[in-house]
């Protein structure tokens, strides 16, 4: 499995007090630890165990995530636009693995 | 010699009463409940807020968290989701947690989505792993502690969580 795709789709520009839609994506096989590869041996788990989104420093919104998400997990939330700043989000991989992305947004 | 061979035999099953039996599988059952429970129950705040708001505030609010699944996924990997809480998200009243559980998955837990009031919507949606048909659980949390439940029932063909 080479490096994972992060993609996250949010407006560049909001206007202020406008509750936005922002979809992020990670390209990610989820192993659950259930699954046998070809073998017949069991492929560990691993999965994306924690998506984060902060905001400023301020974290908006957080889940948990566990061995019943999907392979590549989608994960479509809200979030109120009161002044402009970046975005950061952070996958959190079993093991410890962080994949990080930012985007800035200003609000008008 | 024979005899002498089945005595000890006796001997050794007496010691092993029944009662002793008994008693160490209970110490199992309880054992292996509390590991089962504590599996859902993963966040000790959630725990310990449930414990106190069980009996007031906990009800089927199906006007107040609703769940956008289809009624029947033909694969069951990848069912697409939505959990909603009807809630005006300000500073004094807004949903903390929403916890999504299945009835017959091999892990029950599903996701925890974590909301502020930044969040603006109580609103996700993403794509959830299905064994096989049964209802998906949805647990609403607000900052007062009052705590909701609704669930709704999914008609799911393949098992999505061994294949892929």
């Amino acid at each position: 499995m080479g490096k994972p795709i992060l993609r996250v789709k949010a407006p560049e520009e909001v206007k202020q007090g406008e509750i936005v839609e922002i979809m992020t994506l990670i390209s990610h096989p989820m192993h659950t630890g259930l699954r046998k590869d070809l073998n017949g041996e069991l492929i560990p788990r691993k999965i994306i165990n924690e998506f984060i989104c902060i905001y400023n420093g301020e974290i908006v919104f957080r889940t948990n995530m566990h061995e019943a998400i999907s392979a590549n997990p989608l994960i479509q939330f809200n979030f109120l636009a009161k002044e402009s700043g970046d975005l950061d989000f952070l996958w959190h991989e079993d093991g410890g693995e962080v994949y990080k992305t930012v985007r800035r947004i200003k609000v008008n | 010699m024979m005899e002498g061979a089945k005595i000890n035999m006796q001997e050794t099953h007496n010691s092993l009463t029944r009662r002793a039996v008994f008693s160490n599988m209970s110490w199992l059952f309880i054992f292996s409940t509390n590991v089962f429970y504590s599996k859902i129950w993963a966040s000790k705040e959630f725990d310990s807020n449930l414990e106190d708001h069980k009996a007031r505030n906990t009800s089927e609010g199906s006007n107040i968290i609703m769940l956008h699944m289809p009624n029947s996924a033909y694969d069951g990997s990848r069912v697409p989701f939505s959990v909603e809480v009807n809630s005006p998200m300000t500073e004094t009243n807004y949903v903390r947690q929403v916890h999504i559980l299945s009835e017959h998955n091999p892990f029950p837990r599903i996701a925890t989505f974590h909301f502020t009031p930044q969040s603006g919507k109580a609103f996700v949606r993403t794509r959830i792993r299905l064994s096989k048909s049964q209802h998906v659980i949805a647990v609403a949390e607000l900052n007062d502690g009052s705590i909701f439940t609704n669930r709704k029932w999914i008609e799911v063909t393949i098992n999505g969580c061994k294949e892929d």
